[in-house]
């Protein structure tokens, strides 16, 4: 568990008797308590701001609730009913898988099933050994670079740095050279078990997809994480606000897997899970709170194009407007992605979507998201992908940029929230897509006819390719294609136009409190 | 003497299945499907069906008719070409649809996203909104 808003729930399976496995689900809770609506302050510098923090317990013994101890919790969160709904789908999804495990049991008996399970770790061992061996160049040290834009309250962006390398058939992934924990509630407390399923699942994924997906591998892969650190902060470290950077450790196995192999290389995608709350009390009197997650641009794959406006995550699916509209004050105006907010390439990035929230009682709203500083990078010649923005359009005219992580924003009804999430970077050259593809593209509103033209694709006034153009333009010298296009020569570069391309001022450099590691940023491997 | 006539139009094959409702017994037949025109083989199917028993047609009381043409059209792509018109605001309303990539954790990698039922440039917009409570925004 990596912050207090995520409950998870363990039961152990038995079957006459004999322990035979643990069911285990988790889910975000919408609400924990704490400083604000949604339990994710962006100006916590503690977990003690952060809502209730629930040490592991025994929610049911011999099958009896722990209704005392779940009603202390209950007492501390703004949506109980919420909570104990959703409690209640947890420990039904562990009982569905305990009740398979045990009609197994039955079915082959105990000991057929548990050297079944063995078998399969067995399978995925020996095709995580084949792969290791095949895809990760021995002798070799292998390092990407990414950030997290900033911390919430005006500091960023932080470094995340990971080193990859054999050690005799085990993977070492060292994230020695990540910044040190942040003051703020951006860290993120990773498992070194859980960047192994990450790592395992991602190797399948670029490499294989017909190996079968389990932790069998794990003996193979060794996880090195530097204490006092982003990914490893000390107690009592904010961790509420650590989706940007989970998201952005998957851009960096991205990064790291194909770095030697462009064929399977993945541009950056939509790697975050950006929120939108809204809460306050409608015109009847009753509180609302609201907890949206937007989705963007899958990058531009070796396999094809990134899909517009979709999830990085898997199950996740947008809430239907009509429901949100039925059961929240507001009116989505708009719901599109955002033309050329998709990074060009031979394969395009996904664009970012713009939901348009016409607000229509006055509140609050808390924002998260990234990659308003830094872009979504593209790879083996894929231009980047758009930056994430937020604009408030008030009822009475003005306009205002709001900062990408931020909370206690005034709304008034009748004000319109422009939510952008960004696109996904592109891969290959973006002069390889064929023309007629990014005539139809224009048409179909995804890219523009400026667009157009970073595709090396001239548009007559028609929409039809101009060939003769389009011959021309594609023939002109260029900069030469790098293996990663980051968008920005220098942190210090992207600094300096920040204010002027995005509306917001640049972070400052962090400042690393004195719970951070002094040495995180120079240990590791030599 | 009353039958009931059960048709099912697959893809390659039709099958028919008639019961005699008072005794409850059954026949079947099962004859290639006729795309072109899918009455043909059903015609076709009953006439095997009567030829078989000695039944008159005129003996079926109900029919009772489900196909898999229309699910084949979705999943071949091979329906009309059509157009949608949507809400001011929604045109990439099946561009987008769910947000949902299935395939798991990095299942994002080699999914292959399937185009539309109606292709985004055949997608029109009416300057209209009606709200979740039925009032006529614009």
């Amino acid at each position: 568990m990596s912050h207090a808003n995520d409950w998870l729930v363990l039961m152990p399976v038995y079957h006459q008797g004999r322990l035979v496995g643990w069911a285990s689900m988790f889910g975000h809770m919408t609400d924990v308590g704490g400083k604000v609506p949604g339990s994710l302050p962006t100006d916590a510098t503690s977990i003690y701001e952060e809502g209730v923090v629930v040490p592991p317990f025994k929610l049911y013994r011999r099958g009896e609730l722990n209704a005392e101890t779940l009603g202390v919790i209950l007492n501390q969160v703004r949506m109980k009913e919420w909570n104990r709904s959703d409690l209640n789908a947890i420990v039904a999804a562990c009982r569905t898988a305990a009740q398979r495990v045990t009609e197994l049991c039955d079915r082959f008996g105990q000991d057929t099933y548990l050297s079944a399970l063995d078998a399969l770790l067995d399978r995925n061992y020996r095709a995580m050994k084949q792969l290791i061996e095949t895809t990760i160049p021995a002798g070799e040290t292998l390092t990407f670079t990414d950030y997290v834009c900033d911390d919430g309250m005006g500091y960023g962006p932080y470094k995340i740095h990971c080193a990859m390398y054999r050690e005799g058939d085990k993977v070492v992934l060292d994230f020695a050279g990540t910044d040190p924990q942040s003051p703020g509630p951006i860290n993120y407390y990773l498992n070194e078990d859980l960047y192994k399923m990450f790592f395992t699942i991602y190797m399948i994924m670029v490499f294989d997809p017909q190996i079968l997906w389990n932790d069998g591998g794990y003996p193979l892969i060794d996880v090195r994480i530097p204490e006092g650190t982003l990914l490893k902060p000390r107690y009592p470290a904010a961790l509420s606000c650590r989706t940007h950077v989970l998201g952005r450790i998957f851009d960096i196995l991205g990064g790291l897997l194909g770095q030697r192999q462009p064929e399977f290389l993945n541009a950056a995608g939509f790697s975050d899970s950006p929120h939108l709350m809204y809460s306050g009390y409608d015109a009847s009197g009753q509180w609302f709170q609201l907890y949206q997650i937007g989705f963007g641009g899958i990058p531009g794959r070796p396999f094809g194009d990134g899909p517009d406006g979709h999830s990085l995550w898997p199950s996740f699916t947008n809430v239907p407007n009509e429901f949100l509209e039925a059961y929240f004050p507001l009116v989505i105006e708009r719901y599109e992605t955002v033309a050329d907010s998709g990074g060009p390439g031979r394969f395009r990035g996904g664009n970012g979507v713009d939901i348009a929230y016409r607000f229509l009682a006055d509140g609050e709203v808390s924002i998260h998201d990234d990659r308003w500083f830094t872009y979504p990078w593209g790879v083996n010649g894929g231009l980047p992908g758009g930056r994430s923005r937020k604009v408030l359009q008030r009822a009475d005219g003005s306009t205002q940029t709001l900062p990408s992580k931020c909370d206690h924003i005034r709304v008034r009804a009748g004000d319109l929230l422009h939510y952008v999430t960004w696109g996904g970077g592109g891969w290959g050259d973006p002069y390889e897509r064929d023309p007629e593809l990014v005539a139809l593209e224009a048409r179909r509103g995804l890219v523009t006819a400026d667009g157009a033209r970073r595709y090396g694709v001239v548009l007559a006034t028609d929409g039809t390719v101009d060939v003769v153009a389009t011959r021309e333009l594609r023939t002109q010298p260029r900069a030469g294609a790098q293996v990663f296009d980051f968008g920005f020569s220098s942190v210090d570069e992207l600094r300096e136009r920040c204010l002027a391309e995005t509306g917001l001022p640049a972070p400052q450099p962090p400042v690393f409190g004195p719970g951070a590691a002094a040495q995180a940023g120079t240990a590791g491997h030599g | 003497m009353t039958y009931r006539l059960g048709v099912d139009v697959g893809g390659t094959f039709t099958d028919l299945l008639l019961i005699n409702e008072s005794t409850g017994e059954t026949w079947r037949a099962k004859v290639p499907s006729t795309p072109a025109d899918q009455s043909a083989g059903v015609l076709a199917g009953l006439e095997k069906l009567c030829a078989a028993t000695g039944l008159d047609p005129a003996g079926i009381g109900s029919v009772l008719h489900g196909t898999t043409v229309a699910t084949n059209a979705v999943l071949e792509g091979r329906g009309a070409r059509v157009g949608l018109l949507v809400t001011e605001g929604y045109r990439q309303v099946l561009q987008v649809a769910r947000s949902f990539v299935p395939g798991g954790l990095g299942g994002w990698i080699i999914w292959p996203k399937p185009e539309p039922l109606a292709a985004l440039e055949d997608t029109g917009e009416i300057a209209e909104r009606v709200s979740a409570r039925d009032e006529v925004l614009r």
